[in-house]
């Protein structure tokens, strides 16, 4: 069930919100767990076993590195810690990679191991990564064991962000578990977020998803230069407005039950270099890969052959992570090797250059890593991306590009715009002063945009987040 | 430290350690569960057709051509990995050969329906005046899904491809 559904937004969520919010305090996260619950298993009747696994086994843990801390025990501690580190991971790894390895041992050894493909079970990138952040953090001591199973169970599984996250990070939030404020600003603020994120996913996202699928369906010698950048921009696009949808949706539905989670993206494409991009897009994912692996590893504090080592080995996990596919390897290895050429070499020129060159730069690197990331197949990839410099391709303007750009382009430029603070802003200066018909003004807006969105809904097909996939 | 005392096992260890450790095992056990039943499998077909046209009398079939499988089941045949059909070679006959390997698993239900129309098509046409066809398709028919591969056979000795269809994965 995905928040952007008639059925979320007019049976589900009011149901759900109505009995969190009639129940003592007490029992609210007992609620918001069974909530949660039900929403995963509406989705994912068999996958649910995954989801209790998950929560019994990592709250035990705790409980149990938490004893070890205590009685002194480094032994069983450091035992303890990398059993359930290695049946997280092999939990995830199995269900995310073994077909991939298995496909690749086939294809490499003379025998071929039959086996059988399993659906991934959604959100289960995101549920083991929150499981892992409690577990190293209790290792480390740095927060206490949670003791209460409701509220670890709430971490866990809380529906919001259940799916495609952002990442919450048990240290964040631990506190927000026993005690949390409802306000009526804060719940007009989470009404408000959650409005906006289905904006950008029904409004921006689904239109501008059909400009690409169109072009991705073309063959490569049939795309011209000229199609090839419309439907790379298209993607660059659609997946922003999705992801940073969902995220606005997660976090305003967060703010509703009085969670406070952090910011995921902030306006990613106009930053002034790749570096800047991963520190404004997916910003919880970026930040759990910092903290759990590249820190871990020394970080930039070893010598520089260990450094780019340590680099490269962060930015393949973080492919790995999107997707058991060679494109995302390569995807992430991409980032990887250019965030060490703007540390090395390209970030003293770069400074220099005027601001615009340097945003034009960097977006134009994100709209290559689009490429790589949204393609089914290496070679799809690398005929796309040729194509988008005239080779393999149609030419550098043919009909067919001249047509996808006639009838995108109003759409691009409107995601743009929407891409940057300059709607937010003027936004802001017309709407959130003081005045009565300020007030007005907002809300005639927002209803527009619900208006809108359910007008899509209704009349759309079944459109899921891109990052459901992962 | 008489509470902590409590939670240890002789050797050490917590005792949530052998509850974590059975709840690993009964994971396990969910996942082979899982991984039962029909695998992949990454025969070729022409492997396949070899060993099941094989294993039965060819006599009044003859290979046909995707567009046929298009009008006998409806389907586009560039959806599939490949498709191998052979189709009776006049109008009096009723046997039929299908194989059909699926670029994914989550085709086999839309293929297997189809095959299902095919059949009451055919029975609808041979009933009444041919009864020999007729119990042909009702009697002698196999559609045997085994993961990504589906064979629809109707012949006399229709369990005979079957077997080495099986054996071919």
């Amino acid at each position: 069930m995905i928040f952007s559904s008639v059925f979320f937004l007019f049976v589900f969520f009011p149901i759900a919100l109505l009995l969190y919010f009639i129940v003592p305090w007490k029992l609210k996260n007992f609620v918001l767990l069974l909530i949660s619950l039900v929403y995963f298993a509406w989705g994912e009747p068999i996958y649910i076993v995954l989801m209790l696994f998950s929560v019994c086994f990592n709250y035990l843990s705790g409980l149990e590195l938490d004893y070890y801390r205590k009685v002194k025990d480094q032994r069983w501690l450091r035992i303890c810690f990398w059993f359930t580190i290695i049946v997280n991971l092999g939990m995830l790894g199995f269900f995310k990679y073994y077909g991939f390895l298995l496909d690749n041992l086939n294809a490499i050894l003379p025998v071929d191991i039959p086996y059988k493909t399993l659906a991934l079970p959604v959100g289960i990138s995101f549920y083991t990564f929150s499981a892992l952040s409690y577990i190293i953090d209790v290792y480390k001591g740095t927060v206490p064991a949670q003791r209460n199973f409701i509220s670890f169970g709430v971490y866990l599984t809380m529906f919001p962000r259940l799916l495609a996250g952002p990442i919450v990070r048990y240290k964040d939030i631990f506190e927000q578990l026993t005690v949390r404020r409802h306000t009526w600003y804060k719940f007009g603020q989470g009404v408000t977020l959650f409005i906006r994120g289905l904006g950008k996913k029904v409004l921006l996202a689904d239109n501008i998803s059909a400009a690409f699928n169109a072009i991705a369906a073309i063959p490569g010698d049939e795309r011209s230069v000229l199609t090839a950048w419309v439907g790379a921009l298209a993607y660059t696009m659609q997946i922003y407005f999705d992801f940073s949808g969902y995220s606005d949706m997660a976090i305003g539905l967060g703010k509703m039950f009085g969670f406070e989670f952090g910011k995921n993206f902030d306006y990613p494409y106009i930053s002034k270099s790749v570096t800047e991009f991963w520190r404004r897009w997916h910003i919880s994912l970026g930040s759990w890969f910092r903290d759990y692996v590249y820190i871990p590893l020394g970080g930039n504090r070893v010598a520089v052959g260990r450094h780019v080592a340590n680099i490269l080995i962060v930015w393949m996990l973080t492919g790995l992570w999107h997707g058991s596919a060679w494109n995302f390897i390569i995807w992430g290895l991409y980032y990887g090797l250019l965030l060490l050429l703007e540390k090395y070499f390209l970030a003293k020129y770069l400074e220099k250059l005027p601001g615009i060159v340097q945003k034009i730069y960097a977006f134009i690197f994100a709209v290559f890593g689009w490429v790589l990331f949204s393609a089914t197949s290496l070679s799809g990839a690398f005929t796309f991306l040729g194509n988008m410099f005239g080779i393999g391709g149609h030419g550098l303007v043919d009909s067919t590009g001249l047509y996808y750009l006639g009838a995108n382009l109003i759409l691009l430029v409107i995601c743009f715009f929407c891409s940057t603070p300059f709607v937010w802003k003027h936004y802001s200066r017309i709407a959130l002063k003081k005045g009565a018909w300020r007030s007005v003004a907002a809300a005639g807006i927002y209803t527009a945009i619900i208006v809108l969105s359910l007008a899509y809904l209704v009349n759309a097909t079944y459109s899921p987040f891109l990052y459901f996939q992962f | 430290m008489t509470m902590n005392k409590k939670l240890q096992l002789s050797n050490g260890m917590s005792i949530f350690g052998p509850v974590r450790i059975g709840m690993v095992v009964v994971l396990l056990v969910f996942i082979i569960s899982l991984q039962m039943g029909d695998r992949v499998s990454a025969a070729a077909i022409e492997d396949v057709e070899a060993a099941v046209t094989s294993s039965i009398t060819m006599d009044s079939v003859e290979k046909s051509t995707d567009r046929m499988f298009k009008k006998f089941y409806g389907l586009n045949a560039s959806d599939y990995e490949s498709v191998v059909l052979y189709a009776p070679v006049t109008n009096m006959d009723a046997e039929e050969l299908l194989i059909v390997k699926l670029a994914d698993t989550s085709q086999a239900e839309a293929v297997q329906a189809a095959i299902t129309n095919r059949l009451d098509t055919q029975k609808n046409t041979f009933e009444g005046y041919a009864p020999e066809q007729y119990d042909l398709l009702d009697n002698h028919h196999i559609i045997d899904v085994r993961g990504n591969y589906i064979l629809y056979v109707v012949h006399a000795n229709a369990s005979a491809a079957d077997q080495a269809f099986r054996d071919s994965l």
